[in-house]
């Protein structure tokens, strides 16, 4: 029987200040396995934006974590972290979005093209239930990163300082169905 | 005060040494960092924290330095201002080349990364891509036209025959895949020149929206590892039935020498786009480590200008300590020895220098020693000498005197000490037969000569002597005060008198008082008129003349008897009553008053002399003066002695005589054997006591007898207190 959830945590509706934003997310148990859906808004600041039209790569990272939760902490019992690179592909005109754990490449023909791409994760294999106990009680948190220490070494210094490269969104949290 | 360790820590090279090396190495991985170089760019915000830290630190270890030096400088501490001098000095020299290597290095740096970049070769680079988007697009422009053709002609085929028609389309196009993709996106047909390709390359979203709208969407799409290819996606015309849109798309590889070239191009342009943006930034790193660099430069500098001027000042600064404690007069101080240079010659000397003053002071102090020893044992032997020694300088100026000297000229050391003779003489005329005694012993160096001068104490004679010291150090004069040695031969002479005459003139007086009786007797019966009256008056005269003889002469035995004494404690007080009653009972005996102290002490006394005594006083006072009131006190009083006073309000003695009242024969009464006094004086000294004699303020005179009380010792010398 396949079980799915879906909840969709609309929180204040996606701002328009450079930032990133977990807009909702979810989870639903598909064959056995946790599969996350999210949407994330993905504002890049515009120095950001100009450094990738200007060929710097800038690479972002949707991290995932399943949480057992305890009566004062909760111990963490699965993390996996996304981490996508953006390239302007000046040839064609397009940019160029690679899941570094895959190796897949999505092409988009406009920035706005690939943000919505980004920022849509559909079935992302979060956890195997099989891992989990039945006793107890989980919730999981998705959010995302801007990684400054993929920067060019020479913009790092320049990232740390200004608040416009350090982009990432609070961890979104949802109780987890199973 | 600094913890030891934080001392080394700051003054010590070694730990400078270390995070100086530390930190270049560090600054050298920064600069690694700042060129991409893998190894290290994922250090580079640790190694920049890191360095950061480091300088952070030798901040503050230079700071503490400073501050160090401050307080150095403010307590004058030795050497802190030379050492400041020398850091002040040590800084500039660092510090300015530096600092000019600094600005030209930073103006290269700007200027050499801003060489790299060039108008041309942007214009080349952007040219190049448009010439690979514009060959690349007459061959996009040519599969457009093809795939629209094998769109009509697949268009209406579905199933295995679509499939079919794909592969042999694909075939004859050079297409590597072929997909024809129905509603929602459901891949109805599909051809790959790679038949392992079991998922087709799908257009995204947004080429599907603009096939939508412009039934066309033609691309070049970097695809993987395989390179760039040519993404045709066309719409198939519409089949009845179907509402939705189907779409071929076609994936043409690009030549591969075109595909080479154009990743190449592509490669530069990112590159240079990338490098030319990134130029602020690059400078700013570089900037940044180079401006570390200098701090770093800077700072051991710095702290190598406090290292440097601590080390070279040090051994100035022990020399300086050492200088301070010799002058202090310590001379057990040596400075530790630094090296074999000139500074090290020099501490090496001081060492040398202040071991032979050390061992000079030593002998000096050990020769002083002894003669302090020397001094010591002349003084105490001085001291208790009861001749009076006085030297002098060469200048006449008096340079010591002992004890006996003070006594006998009633003058305090102090006043003594330094005087010319001519200012002694000043300062105590009455000393002046003195003074010009012992010239004239100094001049002439005569034998002794006996002077009499008028001190307190009355007349006293003095016997004085002098010679000159060895080496014209000056003159010592030794006197003698032999006043009671004078006093007791003449009291002795006048004993001796007393019983010559009381032995050579009583024993007549009786036969001729009984003589003159016996011619009264047997020849004034016989006689008449004028005779018998002659006869009478006559032999009336001699009985009384030799009456009074006998009273005079038994006088004189009684001051020449010395009979034994028979003492016993007694109340001094009670015997003053006893006395003082005899004669408040009698005539007059209102004039007699007593005033006792209560607790007076017990003496040690034979009572009938004490009571000769009283009578003596008592007596003499009463005939003082018509009406005289005498009173009669005791106290007890300093040195464990019993005082004795009888005064009276009557003329008092006669200035002249104050200092002799009590030698025999002194007496300012016409009637008077003056002998009361010098007995009670003689009775006092045989107690151990003594007696003095004065006129009181308020007028009057005051005879004081002092003796001993009964637990002290009776003492030895006679005292005379003039009042």
């Amino acid at each position: 029987m396949s079980l799915i959830a879906w909840w969709l945590h609309a929180d204040t509706g996606p701002g328009s200040e450079p930032g990133f934003e977990v807009v909702s997310a979810g989870t639903r148990l598909v064959d056995g396995v946790h599969r996350l859906r999210a949407h994330v808004d993905f504002r890049f600041s515009d120095e950001a934006v100009e450094a990738m039209e200007n060929g710097v790569a800038v690479t972002v990272s949707v991290e995932m974590q399943v949480l057992e939760i305890g009566r004062l902490v909760d111990r963490k019992v699965a993390a996996v972290t996304a981490r996508y690179r953006i390239q302007v592909h000046a040839l064609s005109r397009q940019y160029l979005v690679k899941n570094l754990s895959t190796g897949e490449t999505a092409t988009y023909r406009s920035f706005d093209d690939m943000r919505e791409g980004l920022g849509t994760i559909d079935g992302f294999p979060l956890l195997d239930d099989h891992l989990l106990d039945d006793d107890e009680s989980y919730r999981a948190r998705v959010r995302a990163i801007l990684e400054i220490e993929s920067l060019p070494t020479p913009l790092r210094l320049l990232a740390y300082l200004k608040s416009a490269w350090r982009l990432s969104s609070d961890w979104l949290t949802w109780p987890l169905q199973r | 005060m600094a913890p030891p360790a934080l001392t080394r820590l700051a003054t010590g090279a070694a730990p400078i040494l270390g995070l100086g090396t530390l930190l270049l190495v560090s600054l050298t991985l920064m600069g690694e960092a700042t060129q991409d170089s893998a190894r290290f760019s994922e250090l580079y915000l640790w190694l920049l924290l890191a360095n950061a830290g480091g300088l952070l630190l030798l901040c503050a270890l230079i700071f503490w330095n400073l501050v160090r030096l401050v307080q150095q400088v403010r307590a004058g501490r030795a050497g802190a201002r030379l050492t400041a001098r020398l850091v002040v000095v040590f800084a500039i020299l660092a510090v300015t080349p530096v600092v000019v290597v600094y600005y030209f290095s930073v103006k290269f740096l700007h200027e050499g990364i801003d060489s790299w970049f060039d108008v041309r070769i942007e214009q080349s680079l952007e040219d190049a891509i448009e010439l690979g988007r514009t060959a690349l697009g007459i061959r996009m422009r040519e599969h457009l036209k093809q795939t629209q053709i094998l769109a009509s002609e697949v268009g209406d085929l579905s199933g295995t025959t679509a499939a079919r028609a794909l592969d042999d389309a694909r075939r004859l196009s050079g297409a590597t895949e072929m997909t024809l993709i129905g509603a929602s996106g459901k891949i109805l047909a599909s051809s790959s020149e790679e038949p392992t390709s079991v998922v087709p390359n799908r257009p995204g979203e947004a080429t599907l929206l603009q096939v939508k709208q412009s039934r066309s969407y033609i691309g070049l799409d970097p695809i993987g590892d395989e390179g760039l290819h040519i993404r045709v996606v066309v719409a198939l015309p519409s089949v009845v039935g179907e509402a939705e849109l189907r779409v071929l798309q076609a994936l043409f590889p690009v030549p591969e020498k075109m595909n080479t070239l154009a990743e190449s191009v592509e490669k530069a342009y990112a590159n240079y786009r990338e490098l030319a943006y990134l130029r602020t930034p690059l400078k700013a790193s570089f900037t940044l480590i180079l401006s570390m660099v200098l701090l770093l430069t800077l700072l051991t500098a710095l702290w190598a200008a406090f290292y440097s001027a601590r080390r070279m000042v040090a051994p100035l600064r022990g020399l300086a300590e050492g200088t301070r404690a010799v002058a202090e007069g310590d001379l057990e101080i040596q400075v530790p020895p630094t090296g074999k240079d000139e500074i090290g010659f020099l501490l090496q000397s001081f060492n040398d220098m202040t071991r032979r003053l050390k061992r000079a002071r030593d002998e000096t102090r050990a020769s002083q020693r002894e003669v302090e020893a020397q001094r010591a044992y002349l003084e105490a032997v001085l001291a208790r000498l009861s001749t009076g020694v006085i030297t002098l300088d060469p200048d006449g100026r008096v340079f010591t005197c002992n004890t006996a000297g003070e006594v006998i000229l009633e003058l305090p050391r102090q006043a003594l000490a330094g005087e010319s003779l001519e200012r002694l003489q000043q300062a105590a005329p009455a000393l002046e037969p003195f003074v010009r005694a012992a010239r004239e012993v100094i001049e002439s160096g005569e034998e002794r000569r006996e002077v009499a001068v008028e001190r307190a104490r009355g007349i006293r004679i003095l016997t004085l002597g002098g010679t000159a010291l060895p080496a014209a150090a000056g003159h010592v004069l030794v006197f003698d005060d032999i006043t009671a040695l004078v006093q007791a031969q003449r009291e002795a002479a006048w004993s001796e008198v007393a019983r010559r005459l009381a032995h050579e003139i009583k024993n007549p007086l009786t036969p001729i008082q009984l003589s003159a009786e016996r011619v009264r007797h047997k020849f004034l019966e016989r006689m008449a008129g004028t005779e018998r009256e002659s006869l009478d008056r006559l032999t009336r005269t001699i009985v009384q003349q030799v009456e009074a003889m006998k009273t005079m002469v038994n006088a004189f035995s009684e001051y020449a008897r010395t009979p034994a004494m028979q003492p016993r404690r007694l109340s001094i007080n009670e015997l003053v009553s006893d006395v003082c009653e005899l004669y408040r009972a009698g005539p007059g005996g209102r004039r007699v008053e007593i005033a006792l102290s209560p607790a007076v002490q017990r003496v040690e006394a034979d009572p009938d002399r004490l009571r000769q005594i009283l009578h003596n006083l008592i007596k003499n006072a009463l005939e003082a003066a018509p009406d005289t009131r005498v009173t009669v006190s005791t106290r007890d009083a300093a040195g464990d002695t019993v005082e004795l006073e009888v005064s009276d309000d009557g003329p008092g003695f006669p200035p002249d005589m104050v200092t002799r009242v009590f030698e025999p024969y002194v007496t300012s009464k016409a009637k008077g054997s003056g002998l009361g006094l010098a007995i009670v004086k003689k009775i006092a000294e045989e107690h151990g006591g003594g007696v003095s004699a004065g006129n009181r303020d308020e007028g009057g005179a005051r005879v004081v007898v002092t003796l001993p009380a009964a637990a002290a010792r009776p003492r030895a010398t006679v005292q005379r207190e003039a009042v």
